[in-house]
């Protein structure tokens, strides 16, 4: 979610792009097959990529997912003592049939997640949040945090970025790589957070002069598009789900090592 | 409205910070409340807000009349009433000191920040609409409506905050100054601003270092200092005890008796002809070609189209000159102060300090020779008591010289006695100060300011003057940028002017200013007051 | 009502006892979900996981760690929300960056820590709650830790409510035992909701326990004790020296830090 974010697509409301992204992902962790996954996963990278957000959200998703399933592989496709096939021994190191199919399983079944929400977080626009958190009377406060850590962000990094420069200024020499950052992250945390914690006083005041946190209603200036149709959809998509993970787990779902 | 404030504590101070003040202020009334840096007009301003005491516990002894009621606050005792702001700001509307802290931070357009109040008061949709269009329309605001709140100018910014302010239509607007950093076009619309909003009947509480610019609205004054109020009345009496009282406020260059000092033109150097102590060749810049490591992996890198700042720019600064560089915003001025110590590099052209070419040295390095004071204070104030500030970064030497370095410019600061405190709990000017002793510390060859006057008292203005000509007596190069030539007419010899990153003008002071400022103003640039009011007779 | 519209009445109670039963019923369904999880799954969970188990922890810590900030956010005060937004840029900033650098620690609770000790326990829970669910709209993965998230705000709120900040050496000393709670809270999600984890470098410690013989759930608590303490006891120094280098002013302008006297030598007022 960026505050630059255009509106959803087609006009739709956040909460409708919501409800899509939770009945994805529930029923695609629940039905937890591989083979699964992998084909609504393949099927959202089209629906993306025709949408011009693919650019976008892939990418993203690919940087947190690489990590993971790397860590996945090295975790499940090395060491799997319980896995019977075996493909490979080397030492310590058994590669199973079953160890693959479980880091394919859970690699697949959370890149699912990743990229619907990520889909999700790209086309929704902080204002129309707190928008919608302001008309169904949540805590405007919540809204605020949301809505301000995404559009305090640059500034931060361009604060620490002047700090940065200041330090330079006055003879500090930073080396490169890693440890050079780790050590310039060091020497810029306390200004950096001397000044912020200043700035959010003074923001407090703003805030409060223009009665923020009182305790009448509040209302919003902004708009978010919605329709009759747009909720049916919401409500129907909510009553699927609940339907259909009644039945795919039985009623006896709860007890330990339940159906599947 | 009307204020009788005894006496205001901070939590565990045995001073009070505020004494003694009588304020009121009637429909269509500007009031200006002024007084140096630290004598206590944003404690004023916030206790006007609502916001202090509030939960920050000091201790207010005052009487308020506040739309017909009133309201007694007696010392820290706990009967004392608690302000609702949320009704407060439909009567007394607050806008406070830091720009970039007055945000709401959740509104994507400028006509979201305006009715953020409106909201918080929960205000019907239709008739938000309506009052966010008055409002904006009565204060030229109208054609920003849709832009965002993070991309406007300062000047811009100022007055969307204002106009959040006067969107419920309080009786009176708070206003903590409003005009502080804005160069002279930003500074006329903010005043536009504030002489509509007393046009439509609401009054004005204004308070500022400064008794000139908007400060000429003022029917009526307030002088504080130490935080007590030493006078008050209609303007043109205050003023002249203004003078009587040597307060550190800044005077009306349209109406200071004009003192000898503020004639006098400071002597050229005579050492020209050695090498420059820097010089820059040719220097072509543009926004863009730096690549920039992104802060969050998801956001997307700005890809605007790149932009000449700097267009071939020729300047060499001698030993001992002391340079003011003057221009619009935007003309590349912080930009051209940036290629001098490396903060900035050249996309073709040359850097030379001291007679080395600076490329491929990093600024750390370069800082040996150059220092350089930021235009923010607070983004090079990095310790927890001044003195170690001042001795952040400073090259090696022994504990002895060291301790002798920092003393020094403690004491040429006026700091001396503050040595222990923590820089940011100095008001404005001092940590101004602050900063300008880290930098007359380092004895660099070269000294390089950005806004140096911006937020600084008449206090801190003549450490400031004496700085820059003592720096200049031991053989530095002093270059400023500034939008105040007022201030630097009588403490540089050399004026610099830009225009669209080129230099339009460049040499002895009175010579630029005779050769382009006939008729006032030139390349956005106000002259000098003193200047033009020499020219008169 | 009180006489004057200008003024606040007395705070209300009602409101404050409804806030009370959110944050409670939160922290209950952040428990009852962490112990089902525990006990009642005995089973390994490599032989065929169950899927029901993982929307039943996702959902459980989730729904808690909100009816949390539903309960806790309306009563922070102004000056300590604004403070929320700073410190979860602060969390996923350095969270990334760590992330993105081959070190077995996370360091992504500095801001949460640096709340809880500036405005108590709740702040810091709720900001723990809100880091996991801000982050996750960037890295969705986050999100189930969610809840861990807040108790290592609560937990840091408690040590600086009862004088850890005071000395700087017992800080990470806090931070370490923090550390081996959130450990153990953090490992079941990581198990059964990813079956792993998500970075290379805690990867590596978590297959190397599991050459040794290790089950999976055994594997990743052990990384997590060893990492988890640690990381805790860096987080916590470094929030200490954040705090002493505040101005004074800053910080006696918290109620909870005059009140518990969090930081030595701020007298109470
Ligand atoms: N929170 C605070 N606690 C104690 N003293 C303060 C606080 N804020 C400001 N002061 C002190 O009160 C005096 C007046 O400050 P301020 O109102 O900001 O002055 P001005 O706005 O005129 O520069 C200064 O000496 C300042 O150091
Ligand atoms: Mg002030």
């Amino acid at each position: 979610m960026l505050p630059d974010s255009p509106a959803g697509p087609g006009g739709l409301n956040p909460l409708t792009l919501l409800s899509a992204a939770v009945v994805i992902a529930v029923t695609t962790t629940a039905i937890n097959s591989w083979a699964v996954s992998a084909a609504v996963l393949l099927l959202l990278a089209t629906l993306l990529a025709l949408n011009g957000l693919g650019r976008k959200v892939l990418p993203a998703a690919a940087v947190i997912m690489v990590p993971f399933w790397l860590s996945l592989l090295l975790t499940h496709g090395l060491f799997f003592h319980e896995g019977r096939t075996i493909l490979w021994t080397a030492g310590p190191v058994r590669v199973t049939a079953e160890g693959l199919q479980f880091a394919a399983g859970m690699g697949l079944r959370t890149a699912v997640f990743v990229v619907v929400c990520l889909a999700f977080s790209f086309s929704v626009r902080p204002a129309d949040l707190m928008a919608l958190l302001t008309k169904y009377r949540f805590p405007p406060q919540l809204g605020f945090v949301l809505c301000s850590t995404l559009t305090i962000a640059p500034a931060v990094s361009g604060r620490a970025r002047r700090i940065a420069q200041a330090q330079q200024s006055r003879g500090l020499v930073t080396g490169q790589g890693a440890g050079g950052r780790l050590r310039a992250v060091q020497q810029q945390a306390v200004p950096l957070v001397m000044a912020l914690l200043h700035e959010a006083g003074s923001r407090a005041d703003s805030l409060e002069a223009r009665g923020f946190g009182g305790r009448g209603p509040r209302t919003s200036y902004r708009e978010v598009p919605d329709s009759p149709a747009q909720r049916i959809i919401r409500w129907l998509a909510v009553a699927a789900l609940a339907v259909f993970l009644m039945l795919w787990f039985g009623p006896g779902w709860f007890t330990p090592g339940g159906v599947r | 409205m009307r204020l009788s404030l005894e006496t205001f504590y901070y939590p565990g101070e045995d001073r009070p910070t505020l004494q003694g003040i009588e304020l009121d202020v009637g429909a269509s009334e500007c009031v200006l409340v002024a007084g140096g840096s630290g004598s206590g007009k944003s404690t004023l301003a916030r206790i006007l807000a609502g916001v202090l005491p509030g939960r920050h516990n000091g201790a207010l002894t005052a009487r308020f009349e506040v739309a017909g009621e009133s309201l007694v606050f007696s010392g820290a005792s706990s009967v004392n009433p608690r302000i609702n702001p949320a009704v407060w700001n439909r009567h007394i509307a607050y806008v406070g000191q830091i720009p970039s802290a007055q945000l709401s931070t959740v509104a994507a357009t400028v006509a979201e920040e305006i009715a953020f109040a409106l909201e918080n008061a929960g205000m019907e949709h239709g008739l938000m609409k309506q009052r966010v269009r008055t409002t904006a329309s009565a204060l030229g605001l109208t054609e920003l409506l849709e832009r965002k709140p993070s991309e406007l100018s300062g000047g811009e910014q100022r007055r969307m905050i204002i106009a959040s302010a006067a969107a419920l239509n309080p009786a009176t607007l708070v206003l903590d100054e409003p005009m502080a950093g804005l160069d002279a076009d930003a500074r006329r619309a903010v005043e536009n601003v504030i002489g509509s909003l007393l046009d439509r009947g609401a009054g004005v509480v204004l308070l500022s270092p400064e008794l000139g610019g908007a400060g000429r609205l003022a029917g009526r004054m307030l002088l504080l200092d130490g935080g007590k109020m030493v006078a008050s009345g209609p303007r043109p009496a205050v003023l002249k005890s203004a003078w009587a009282a040597r307060l550190p406020v800044i005077p009306d260059p349209l109406d200071a008796p004009d003192r000898a000092e503020n004639i006098l033109q400071p002597p050229c150097p005579t050492s020209s002809a050695r090498t420059p102590a820097a010089a820059l060749g040719g220097v072509v810049y543009r926004y863009g070609t730096e690549r920039r490591r992104p802060f969050l992996p998801s956001r997307k890198r700005a890809k605007t189209p790149t932009q000449t700042v700097l267009d071939g720019v020729d300047l060499a600064l001698g030993a001992g000159e002391r340079v003011a560089i003057a221009g619009a915003n935007g003309a590349g001025k912080t930009t051209l102060l940036r290629h001098l110590n490396g903060l900035a590099r050249p996309e073709s052209g040359t850097v030379r300090i001291l007679d080395r070419d600076i490329a491929g040295q990093s600024v750390g390095n370069v800082s040996a020779d150059v220092s350089y004071l930021f235009q923010d204070p607070q983004d090079q104030l990095f310790e927890r008591t001044v003195a170690r500030e001042v001795g952040y970064g400073l090259p090696e030497l022994d504990p002895a010289a060291r301790e002798a370095a920092i003393k020094e410019a403690l004491r040429r600061c006026g700091l001396a006695e503050l040595a222990g405190a923590h820089p940011y709990e100095l008001p404005a000017s001092a940590q101004r100060l602050v900063a300008l002793a880290t930098v007359l510390a380092r004895r660099p060859a070269v000294l390089v300011m950005d806004e140096p006057t911006v937020a600084t008292d008449r206090d801190g203005l003549d450490r400031l003057a004496e700085a820059i000509s003592q720096e200049s007596a031991r053989g530095a190069a002093v270059a400023l940028v500034t939008h105040d030539l007022d201030f630097a007419y009588r403490h540089c010899n050399r004026l610099v002017l830009l225009s669209g990153g080129r230099i339009v003008a460049d040499g002895p002071f009175a010579r630029v200013l005779e050769r382009h400022f006939a008729g006032g103003e030139a390349f956005g640039v106000q002259a000098p007051a003193a200047w033009l009011r020499r020219r008169e007779p | 009502m009180s006489s004057s519209s200008l003024t606040l009445p007395a705070s209300g109670q009602a409101a404050g006892r409804n806030r009370r039963l959110l944050e409670i019923l939160g922290g209950a369904s952040i428990a009852a979900t962490y112990v089902y999880l525990v006990l009642a799954q005995p089973t390994d969970l490599t032989n065929g996981l169950s899927s029901g188990s993982t929307l039943l922890a996702l959902s459980g810590f989730l729904l808690g760690a909100v009816l949390l900030i539903a309960g806790v956010l309306p009563t922070v005060p102004t000056s300590t929300l604004v403070l929320i937004p700073v410190a979860l840029v602060l969390n996923i900033v350095l969270g990334q960056f760590i992330g993105s650098t081959l070190v077995p620690f996370y360091l992504d609770s500095v801001g949460t820590v640096l709340i809880a000790v500036l405005a108590g326990p709740a702040a810091g829970a709720a900001t723990g709650a809100l880091s996991g669910i801000v982050w996750s709209l960037f890295n969705p993965t986050v999100l189930p830790f969610a809840a861990g998230a807040a108790l290592i705000g609560f937990l840091a709120g408690l040590a600086a409510r009862y004088g850890l900040f005071r000395r700087f050496y017992l800080a990470p000393v806090a931070g370490f035992v923090t550390g081996i709670f959130a450990g153990v809270f953090s490992a079941p999600i990581a198990a059964f909701v990813y079956g792993g984890t998500s970075g290379i470098a805690t990867g590596a410690v978590v297959s190397a326990f599991r050459a040794m013989g290790d089950s999976l759930l055994s594997a990743i608590t052990k990384q997590a004790l060893l990492s988890d303490p640690m990381d805790k006891a860096i987080v916590f120094s470094v929030v200490a020296l954040l705090v002493y280098a505040l101005p004074r002013r800053t910080t006696l302008q918290f109620p909870f830090i005059r009140r518990h006297r969090v930081l030595a030598g701020a007298k109470t007022s």
